[in-house]
């Protein structure tokens, strides 16, 4: 049964988000992902260099809008004239401080100098570079999403997600761990629909990249992904003006 | 018998204990190496709780893994690789190509032939496989980082102290061997003018208190955290098939240098952080596993939380790895280089 739902992640690290705000359908995607068999994800079509992403069968309800097409838009964005989203709103979260988190790649001179028959290696260049890759990180104690979909199912697809944002293989934007191991998510019906748009006494909030009715090609500086795979470019399409930090109130518990 | 369709899903979880002062750099305050930290807002006050980053133990993962494999093939010492290949080995490789279709029987090929790499993610041509392990943070047991700790420590006694408890400062020392008479008399006569010279240099430079004496010992400094600080690290395995686990315990049991049983679980005293090679940052693990039952084959569903200890199903898989990697060393050896190229 599709209702009104909130999602609540109890953070145990801060996060690194690179510019979608988080959107809750593209977590939720991942755990879709984790959760088919090992042959279902290799008989996907492979993401790197693709020029198009296969959609997961996501347990959310979707919005329509009528779309054109334009030039950068992906032809198959649009579907029978018009365009799609899920009904999930992007992270609602009250950002207490930015830091940023710092990964050194080493070379690996020493086991190159044992166990390779080459003569030299160039580290200041190519492929074998030293680096110090420097990422920006948010930190919130809780973060709050907003949607319509099954809550057994989105229950389901989360106990497959332990942390959300980039570097989650490296221990950031992890979840704290409840005392059964499972990750600390709540899911948990929700009094009205603000996956979308949240009308509240402060009048009307966008909660997430909305297509923009009737575009022209002067919107497509405003161009944002729609729906997940958020980093790929194939989902870019002209949005209405969206502001993350307008959500922020809406981490509250009420 | 087979693996689940979806692999083997569960967390590893490590309660540590520090045995020696662990070293952990982030840069110099001063002369002083700092430990690494992480900055966090609690309660309207601005914390920095030291932690070991999981990029580091991940690699620790990788590496030991990957030399446990080699060890297993029967590689003697030597060239065997080009440097692409080590990097592919040590550090998961790079994208070095483009093109929109990827070779998908080369990469199921080489999971299953070096399962290791499976495990830690890599990228080769134009193909990028994930990691199936995520790996977390370590933690330190203290005041601020309750939140994302085990409920059990909050009646703990650590859990009350604050972070600032954790940190400790250690020395080191190392000297100029150009002014020991022994080292004097190997050296060779221009050496050693150069080097008299440079002493005159620094002895005509010194005035006041510094001008008493020459020492020839020269102090570093490091923040360390202390011995005896307790923390947790945990290890999420996404969908392993058998010889994937085998290749994540077979890393954690050759990255330690001793390994014990306490109460049926495994504990494993593995060095982390820097200067392990001087004797710091021993670290003792003792390791519970929090398993989905449904993704465990039967077979190991029984002896599941003896991991690392003597089973009779788990040694059989543990054998036919051993087995698997000896008898493949020609063909993991070709493939390792097809795909680094």
């Amino acid at each position: 049964m599709m209702e009104p739902l909130r999602i609540t992640a109890q953070m145990a690290e801060p996060v690194i988000v690179m510019g979608n705000a988080l959107h809750f359908d593209g977590i939720l995607a991942y755990g879709a992902y984790q959760a088919l068999t090992r042959a279902e994800k290799e008989a996907l079509p492979p993401l790197p260099g693709a020029d198009w992403a296969e959609d997961m069968d996501l347990p959310l309800e979707r919005w329509q809008r009528p779309g054109i097409a334009l030039p950068g838009v992906h032809p198959r964005l649009l579907w029978a004239g018009s365009v799609w989203g899920w009904k999930a709103s992007a992270a609602c979260a009250r950002w207490l401080s930015h830091d940023r988190h710092e990964v050194r790649k080493k070379p690996a001179v020493d086991e190159m100098a044992r166990l390779s028959r080459d003569g030299r290696v160039q580290i200041d260049g190519m492929r074998f570079k030293a680096s110090d890759k420097r990422y920006p990180t948010l930190w919130a104690p809780v973060i709050r999403w907003y949607a319509v979909g099954d809550l057994p199912e989105v229950a389901r697809l989360l106990s497959y997600v332990v942390g959300v944002g980039k570097l989650c293989g490296q221990g950031m934007g992890h979840l704290c761990f409840r005392d059964d191991g499972m990750p600390d998510w709540t899911v948990e019906p929700w009094h009205s629909d603000w996956s979308c748009y949240a009308e509240t006494a402060d009048g009307r909030v966008t909660m997430r990249h909305m297509a923009k009715e009737d575009p022209s090609e002067l919107d497509l500086y405003r161009a944002e992904a729609i729906r997940a795979p958020y980093h790929h470019a194939c989902r870019r399409y002209p949005c209405e003006p969206f502001d993350g930090t307008a959500l922020a109130k809406y981490a509250c518990d009420e | 018998m087979s693996d689940s369709l979806m692999g083997i899903w569960g967390t590893l979880t490590f309660d540590c204990t520090v045995l020696d002062d662990l070293v952990h750099g982030a840069g110099n305050i001063g002369n002083q190496q700092a430990f690494r930290k992480q900055h966090l807002l609690l309660d309207g006050e601005e914390r920095e709780v030291p932690f070991v980053s999981g990029n580091s133990l991940k690699h620790m993962i990788r590496w030991n893994g990957v030399v446990y494999a080699l060890m297993q093939m029967g590689l003697s010492a030597g060239a065997h690789f080009s440097k692409a290949a080590v990097d592919l080995l040590a550090s998961g490789g790079a994208l070095t190509a483009g093109g929109g279709t990827v070779n998908l029987e080369r990469r199921r090929r080489l999971c299953e032939l070096f399962p290791i790499l499976s495990v830690c993610g890599f990228s080769s041509g134009n193909d990028m496989h994930g990691s199936l392990i995520k790996v977390s943070h370590l933690h330190f047991v203290c005041e601020p980082n309750l939140f994302r700790l085990p409920s059990r420590y909050r009646a703990e006694i650590e859990g009350q102290m604050p972070d600032g408890m954790l940190l400790s400062e250690q020395f080191g020392t190392r000297h100029d061997q150009a002014g020991n008479p022994l080292v004097r008399r190997l050296m060779a006569p221009a050496s050693s003018a150069r080097a008299d010279e440079r002493k005159a240099k620094r002895d005509e430079a010194k005035t006041g208190k510094d001008a008493k004496g020459d020492s020839q010992q020269m102090i570093y400094s490091m923040e360390t955290v202390r011995a005896g600080a307790r923390g947790v690290w945990r290890l999420h395995l996404q969908g392993l098939y058998k010889p994937e686990l085998f290749a994540v315990l077979s890393a954690l049991a050759q990255a330690s240098t001793e390994r014990s049983e306490q109460e049926g679980d495994p504990v494993l005293v593995i060095p982390i952080g820097g200067k392990t090679a001087v004797g710091w940052g021993r670290v003792s693990m003792r390791m519970t596993s929090t398993m989905r039952t449904e993704t465990i084959p039967p077979e190991l569903a029984e002896s599941f939380v003896a991991l690392t200890t003597d089973s009779p199903n788990l040694n059989t898989i543990r054998e036919s790895y051993q087995e698997h990697l000896r008898s493949n060393r020609d063909e993991i050896l070709a493939i390792l280089e097809e795909a680094a190229k």
